[in-house]
């Protein structure tokens, strides 16, 4: 058959950039002239793919008559927490024991609770004779 | 009273056992006995309750003086009585100074030579009676500090109002303290009234509760048991129902740190401290918070996110409690190296981060002093391995986030993983082999893709993975020239979940077939996407393989439906809206011409119009025809600029026209309407607008002749006439190669008119003729008339004669332009027999 692939000719994934292109032509160029006259071809085809990717096609994703490889680029994005995808930071603790908050938090229930006992007192109190 | 027929009211001023001394009207006193008394009506005197008599006739004298109750006694005279009674003795002088207080007298009870203490007390006493607070706390505040004791019951009774007025409450501390020895109640309200609770709080509370509890009758345990729940810290067993946030924190607290999860209870939390959050947190009692923060202070919400859920705290939250670390991995993630700048310069954990930041933009360590022990020992694995590729050490293996920095070693197939390490780091084996079968595919190593590719398929259970390796199998088999292989592979990695690039692909290789295979996949394609370019390039790409696809002559209903779809979803693209309704317009014309399409956008409304009457054009049951399609695009054609698919229309209906009117005279007369709409409305280019108006004046002239008439003059002066002089007027705005062109089409056009009009002027003249004969036959016998006969000789001669004119006309038209040889010969022949015509009628004049 006579399908050509611009990416795979050059050797990079489906929808990579102008850059990632001219330095894969520049790789494989390198290599090719080292062939001389029987890379020829195989240059033809190089030069055709690099201009079919600065030039032809605009929109990478919405090209159909292209076979994608990657035909889904998160196969190959691996994900997971490491040294270079560090999870969020969790503060350490900053404040000591709690016992004497503990306590002031209790004495403070207590008056609360204390306040309402003052609110039914107040009820079952008769005022005094004049 | 008395035997009055009006009654009268009186006051009754003085007590006796056998007569009661009645005061009326104009002092006169009256005794009356006491049972006569009693049957008499008593009038209700409006008053607040009074203690003694005196109280009683002030009352009445207040009463008389508002109006309320009607007498004719003088008040001085009451007053006098009531003063007397007030100084009957110690309890009347005090009874009446509490009722003097009460009827808003009080300024007149110094008059009952009372201390002023006691005068202060009854006022208090007065004031507590009416909840009059703030009076209540003054009074009491000008008594002596230790005096009068009772004043604990009158504040205790006003627990309620003196709790809601902290200013109060601190005044009523000051009044309580010098009893707080001696009375329970003095100094429970005088705790619970205090800013600070004291060191005693929770004993002072279970035993004031206990009072409480029995004063109040009430089973044991029933107050008691809250304060020694807090007394031995244990989970409340009720809650009072009033507002007790450190209560309800209190219990939430204790409920956390035995076990209960309080995520759902924050907006209990609001009385904790820091301290207490920190032990529940590390309790793992409270784990995150909800995203408006609850109750808890701004600092404090942020602190705790920050230790529960930090990825959740804003910037701007990290920034208020300064936590540097957490700033620094975001700036690091986001290549923000402005923030990790203006971090610390000696903050570790800027440090650290920055340090990483260089290695990713570097590649290397270049500061592995800030980094942290174990991202350092996993970077300097990383380094030797992209040196000295071999065996993934554990460490990397364990850390998907390295995995991408050996990407090229990986693709050239130099990085071993093991048996084990594989089956403990599955997504790594299957990322590794991935890398490797891409590489074969770049290589166009087609039988080892397939080989390698089959076995990937059947180790991962990684779908995502599957599939990749499928597509990858699919092409080296589609290369390898199996197509119908590839379709069925593809088809496989579509069973389950799939990416639009993988339906994109099977298009591709569908498509092989023909168009009709791969137009499922495109509208799948279609479908799927998100994006309207891809969406767009699907319907283009399901076009375009119908065009190209020969063994489909009639537009298939698989692709009607994928545009009609299309159309029905938003478009973002004006330019792709007008060409798919083009294909529609063509090819789908019966659907498009219903009208029953909408447009999404307003600037999309135009050319749906246009289209439609486009589609109408050629769809039986409409009236449209090509004139009316030219005179939407003429309207349009007004507002500038003038969209690209507008432009594309005006190439389309000039090409169209210059098609039909290349053809034989007289053919294409019926589009000169429709040339004569676009010229009108500037739709031509000049080279245009000067062929097809030529042209359709020539087709005009030819079809008028052809149908035995004759073209009238002021219809051939615009048709031809104007128009070739038009040419010459504006001659210069062409090219060469266009005026070249345009003159030989212009020529051409009015010599075929004039050829046209030739034929006329022959029927003309033949007609002339036989008009002549006669005449001249008539002459010889009806010499009676032979002037009006000369004159009707002479009229035909004239109207002849104006035929050679016309002839003469064109062929002036003709004389600048260039004519090809069979032209200049009809030319020729017409000026030939234009001047045989001349000299005829000459010498017919002559003999008149």
């Amino acid at each position: 058959m006579t399908y050509r692939n611009p990416y795979i000719i050059l050797g990079i994934p489906f929808g990579s950039s102008r850059e990632d292109a001219n330095v894969a032509f520049a790789r494989k160029a390198r290599a090719l002239r080292r062939l001389g006259p029987a890379g020829r071809p195989q240059m033809l085809d190089l030069t055709w793919a690099l201009n079919q990717v600065d030039e032809g096609i605009s929109h990478p994703e919405a090209a159909m008559e292209i076979y994608r490889i990657p035909a889904d680029p998160d196969a190959f994005t691996v994900t997971g927490n490491g040294v270079l995808a560090p999870p969020a930071e969790t503060l350490p603790r900053r404040y000591g024991p709690g016992d004497a908050a503990l306590d002031a938090l209790r004495r403070a229930a207590a008056i609360e609770y204390l306040r309402y006992l003052v609110l039914l007192r107040a009820s079952q109190i008769h005022a005094p004779a004049p | 009273m008395g035997k009055r027929l009006l009654p009268k009211t009186g006051v009754v001023v003085d007590e006796r056992p056998d007569a009661v001394s009645v005061l009326g009207k104009g002092g006169t006193v009256t005794l009356v006995p006491p049972a006569q008394l009693d049957a008499f009506p008593q009038v209700i005197v409006p008053s607040p309750p009074v203690f003694g008599a005196a109280g009683r006739l002030w009352a009445v004298s207040l009463a008389r003086q508002s109006g309320a109750v009607k007498g004719g006694w003088a008040v001085d005279t009451v007053d006098a009585a009531a003063m007397t009674w007030a100084s009957s003795s110690l309890g009347a002088r005090r009874a009446a100074a509490l009722d003097l207080i009460a009827l808003g007298l009080g300024t007149r009870a110094a008059e009952l030579q009372l201390s002023a203490s006691e005068l202060t007390w009854y006022r208090s006493w007065h004031a507590a009676a009416a909840g009059d607070l703030h009076t209540l706390v003054s009074c009491l505040e000008s008594l002596p500090p230790d005096g009068y004791a009772a004043r604990v019951l009158l504040l205790a009774r006003l627990a309620a109002p003196l709790q809601a007025d902290p200013a109060l409450a601190q005044r009523a501390c000051v009044l309580l303290r010098p009893f707080v020895a001696t009375s329970t109640d003095a100094e429970a309200l005088h705790a619970a009234l205090r800013n600070a609770p004291a060191a005693n709080t929770i004993e002072l509370t279970q035993s004031f509760a206990g009072l409480v509890e029995r004063a109040g009758a009430m089973a044991a345990g029933t107050l008691t048991a809250v304060p020694s729940a807090i007394s031995g810290s244990q989970r409340l067993p009720a809650l009072p129902p009033i507002p007790v946030p450190a209560l309800r924190s209190l219990d939430a607290y204790l409920a956390g740190m035995a076990g209960m999860s309080l995520n759902a209870a924050v907006p209990f939390l609001a009385a904790l401290p820091a301290e207490l959050l920190d032990e529940l947190i590390d309790r793992g009692a409270l784990t995150r918070l909800p995203a408006g923060g609850g109750p808890l202070p701004a600092s404090l919400t942020a602190y705790v996110r920050a230790r529960t859920e930090p990825g959740s705290a804003s910037v701007e939250e990290l920034q208020a409690i300064g936590f540097t670390a957490e700033r620094a991995r975001r700036a690091f993630l986001a290549g923000d190296d402005a923030t990790l700048r203006e971090l610390p310069a000696d903050d570790p954990d800027a440090r650290h981060y920055r340090a990483l930041r260089e290695f990713v933009r570097t590649g290397h360590i270049t500061d592995p002093d800030a980094l942290r022990p174990d991202a350092r020992a996993v970077l300097q694995l990383v380094e030797r391995l992209r040196e000295e590729p071999g065996e993934i050490p554990d460490e990397i293996a364990a850390d998907a986030s390295c995995w991408p920095l050996l990407r090229d070693p990986a693709l050239r197939g130099d990085l071993v993983i093991g048996a084990e390490q594989r089956a403990k780091y599955p997504e790594l084996g299957a990322w590794i082999d991935l890398c490797q079968l891409q590489r074969l595919v770049f290589e166009a190593r087609w039988g080892e893709v397939i080989a390698a590719g089959r076995r990937l398929v059947h180790t991962t259970r990684l779908e995502r993975v599957s599939d990749e390796a499928q597509n990858m199998v699919a092409y080296a088999e589609w290369q390898q020239g199996s197509a119908g292989e590839a379709l069925r592979v593809l088809n496989e990695a579509l069973s389950g979940q799939f990416t639009n690039g993988l339906v994109v692909n099977a298009a591709l290789v569908a498509a092989e077939q023909g168009c009709l295979p791969a137009l499922p996949y495109l509208t799948q394609a279609m479908r799927l996407a998100t994006d309207p370019r891809v969406r767009q390039g699907a319907v283009s790409r399901a076009v375009s393989l119908w065009l190209a696809d020969d063994t489909v002559p009639d537009y298939p209903e698989p692709l009607a439906l994928l545009v009609r779809e299309a159309l029905a979803q938003p478009q973002a693209d004006d330019d792709f809206y007008a060409t798919i309704l083009n294909v529609l317009a063509a090819h789908d014309h019966d659907w498009l011409a219903k009208g029953t399409l909408r447009p999404h956008e307003a600037t999309q409304q135009d050319a749906l119009r246009y289209f439609i009457t486009k589609a109408r054009m050629i769809t039986d049951g409409y009236d449209d025809q090509i004139e009316d399609v030219a005179r939407v695009l003429a309207n349009l054609w007004k507002a500038t600029p003038h969209p690209p698919w507008l432009e594309r229309e005006r190439t389309w209906i000039a090409g169209l026209l210059m098609e039909v009117v290349h053809t034989e005279f007289g053919k294409a007369a019926g589009v000169a309407g429709t040339i004569d709409v676009l010229i009108d409305g500037g739709v031509l280019t000049l080279k245009e607008e000067l062929v097809l108006g030529i042209q359709a004046g020539a087709h005009v002239c030819f079809r008028i002749s052809d149908d035995g008439n004759e073209i009238a003059e002021h219809a051939e002066q615009q048709l031809i006439f104007e128009r070739a002089r038009r040419f010459r007027a504006r001659q210069g705005e062409l090219t060469d190669a266009e005026r070249t062109y345009v003159a030989g089409e212009t020529a051409r056009c009015v010599c075929m008119a004039m050829l046209a009009f030739a034929i006329s002027a022959e029927r003309a003249w033949q007609a002339f003729a036989e008009q002549w004969d006669q005449l001249v036959q008539r002459e010889r016998w009806d010499h009676q008339n032979r002037y009006a006969i000369v004159q009707l000789e002479r009229r035909a001669l004239d109207e002849f004669e104006r035929y050679i004119v016309r002839c003469r006309a064109y062929l002036n038209a003709l004389r600048d332009f260039t004519l090809d040889e069979p032209l200049v010969e009809q030319r020729d022949l017409v000026a030939a027999r234009a001047n045989e015509w001349a000299t005829e009628t000459a010498r017919l004049r002559s003999m008149l």
